[in-house]
């Protein structure tokens, strides 16, 4: 059988039966409705919302390719123009601009809708307007340093005709002075980074050399079907996401949880490399789990939690360390958990889960699923402190705390991270990686501090 | 939840709810049950129990009402309470009906053209159990557009994520949905 495509498997999920309910189902439920029902309060919504609105932030995608799009034609119409500028040629051609100027006509009012904070003043309109800047903070990255991310599988082939210093998390044919995180020609587009709604363990894990390639084709394809514009959105949008924390899950409608252990390293060892070269990696390049594993340590248990050392009582930082390769179910008890998120899953999983206050100690927090074997684990059974959690524990639970700090996640302070790594290398006397947990959160301090060059 | 209740409707009978009025709760549940059944119908194929599943899944919801904070609508709601309790019976060994003897049972219907009928039946099931070994996100994802009929603007906002990565969701499961029933055609 020849594979189906995505419109015939849409077309098949969305053909209709009829489903009419057996006579009676209706009554059935009616009489089971208890005498009286106490109704949930609304509450405003302040972790999954974004305080702009998705009309405001498609129209400021758009202004921002509009913005991008002027300036690179007015650089390209400045360019050539240069030494020929007293031929009539050119002078019809400046003339014609002035009447209906190509730059000017749209990036002015692109400028006004979403004007940049400490933005120059408009330019008059026969003036080309610079190229415009790059929209993420870190500097560009060397040809040595972008070789380096190629090993590591963060910047396509195609990325190379692109700009010098490379492109992470953007598109091949960007600005000159190169884009981290950016966005440059529609057609070429080909998002690099991860949308981070889809967990660690869906997502897949960092290119290799030939899938990006293949996905790239894909991308073309998509493109040359007309959905290059939003495309281009869906890039910017996926990077201003990247930075934001994994959503908390409400355990009363997903008790659910699922990812998949994987032994990659890719951004410990980007991370490594590029604090040693004195610059911060960019934030959607960084993935929770593959900066765990980069620490694993010897004399973990398989499952463990105790207390968040950065949130208040109600949380608990729980952490299974099982083999690479499987598939593991983790169905949380609504009676004591209210709400988990996961904050990355490698060979160690790491999550976050907010208690009930009322959640007896002895009662199941949750059930975790490894093929035809499970264990169940209670509250009785977390550590009771911070303190009393095995070092490993702690080193695993820092080292994801810093990993949410590089991609931005997190307001934890780097200081008090390799202050407890210090302490936890007390506890880990034969294991250089609490040493060197230190040594890293120090050093992206310290650039931090600096600031961009 | 095919034909989407009224947000407004459901806000009104919520707080009619609130203060007592048990006629409220009658009311959601005649604009929901079709809805969920249906769901239940479509991850199950099988009818009964998704009569079952159906009474479960408001019984769930009577008991959870107290927790729901409106961020949703109610129908989206219980939609998802409706999926986790189709989940939680297939973690239930001994109430798992083998879906070889579901598709006997369907064969077996005296029905006109009944060619066609096995062969519709045999790939909506093949789709079906495909569609049950996505990965959570991805299957979560397909069952409330497809089945569930629930707008994506909705879906992103329960999920915390969206409209675009509802998409890209979307887009995964196809691709891996195309390799399952491939390789299951073999």
């Amino acid at each position: 059988m020849s594979r189906m495509n995505e419109r015939e498997i849409a077309r098949k999920l969305a053909e209709r039966e009829e489903l009419e309910p057996p006579a009676g189902l209706l009554e059935k439920i009616k009489s089971e409705i208890p005498p009286s029902i106490p109704v949930g309060t609304e509450t405003p919504e302040v972790e999954t919302r974004s305080p702009v609105a998705p009309r405001q932030r498609w129209l400021m995608a758009a202004s921002v390719v509009a913005m991008i799009g002027a300036g690179l034609l007015a650089l390209q119409v400045r360019t050539p123009m240069s030494p020929v500028k007293e031929t009539a040629g050119a002078k019809s051609f400046l003339q014609g601009a002035d009447r209906a100027p190509a730059a000017p006509s749209t990036s002015p009012p692109a400028a006004r809708m979403n004007p940049p904070e400490g933005a120059e003043p408009l330019l008059d309109a026969g003036q080309a307007p610079p190229p415009p800047p790059p929209p993420s903070p870190p500097k560009p990255l060397s040809r040595k340093e972008t070789e380096e991310l190629k090993s590591l599988g963060y910047v396509t082939p195609q990325a190379e005709g692109g700009v010098e210093g490379g492109v992470v998390g953007g598109v091949p044919g960007g600005a000159p002075g190169g884009v981290v995180g950016g966005a440059g020609a529609p057609r070429e587009a080909a998002p690099a980074v991860q949308p981070v709604e889809v967990p660690e363990s869906v997502a897949a894990p960092p290119p290799a050399a030939p899938a990006p390639q293949a996905a790239a084709k894909e991308e073309r394809r998509a493109d040359a079907a007309g959905d290059s514009p939003l495309r281009m959105a869906d890039a910017a949008v996926a990077t201003a996401e990247s930075a934001k924390p994994g959503p908390f899950k409400d355990t009363a409608t997903q008790p659910l949880s699922t990812y998949e252990t994987d032994s990659g390293t890719a951004s410990y060892e980007l991370v490594r490399r590029l604090l040693a070269r004195g610059k911060l990696p960019d934030p959607g390049a960084i993935r929770v789990g593959e900066v765990l594993n980069g620490f694993q340590t010897g004399g973990v248990p398989p499952v463990e939690g105790a207390p968040s050392p950065f949130r208040d009582s109600r949380y608990r930082l729980l952490c299974f360390r099982l083999p690479a390769g499987n598939r593991v179910e983790v169905e949380f008890n609504p009676a004591v958990v209210v709400r988990y998120r996961l904050f990355g899953n490698g060979i160690s999983a790491l999550y976050e889960i907010e208690l009930r206050p009322e959640a007896p100690r002895d009662d199941r927090v949750l059930t975790l699923r490894l093929g035809a074997t499970e264990k169940a684990v209670f509250l009785s059974g977390l550590a009771p402190s911070w303190e009393k959690a095995s070092q490993g524990f702690r080193l695993a639970a820092l080292v994801a705390e810093f990993a949410e700090i590089l991609k931005g996640s997190s307001g934890a302070d780097l200081a008090e991270i390799a202050r407890q790594a210090r302490d936890a290398q007390k506890g880990l006397p034969k294991s250089a990686r609490a040493a060197e947990l230190a040594d890293l959160v120090e050093k992206a301090a310290r650039i931090r501090e600096a600031g961009p060059e | 939840l095919r034909n989407r209740p009224d947000p407004g409707e459901e806000g009104r009978l919520l707080a009619a709810l609130a203060a007592g009025d048990r006629e409220a709760a009658e009311r959601l549940v005649e604009r929901t049950y079709k809805g969920v059944f249906a769901l239940l119908r479509r991850l199950s194929g099988d009818p009964d129990l998704a009569a079952d599943l159906t009474q479960e899944t408001y019984r769930k919801a009577w008991d959870a009402l107290p927790g729901f904070d409106r961020r949703s609508q109610f129908s989206t709601w219980l939609f998802r309470i409706a999926y986790t309790t189709f989940l939680n019976h297939l973690r239930r060994p001994r109430r798992l009906v083998p879906l070889e003897e579901k598709h006997e049972a369907a064969v077996a219907d005296p029905a006109p053209a009944a060619d066609e009928v096995v062969g519709r039946v045999m790939e909506g099931d093949r789709l079906r159990r495909a569609v049950l070994t996505l990965p959570e996100e991805l299957r979560y994802t397909v069952t409330a557009v497809f089945w569930g009929d629930l707008p994506v603007k909705e879906i992103a906002r329960q999920e915390g994520i969206t409209p675009v990565g509802i998409r890209k969701r979307l887009k995964k499961a196809f691709r891996l949905l195309a390799l399952a029933l491939e390789e299951d055609a073999r």
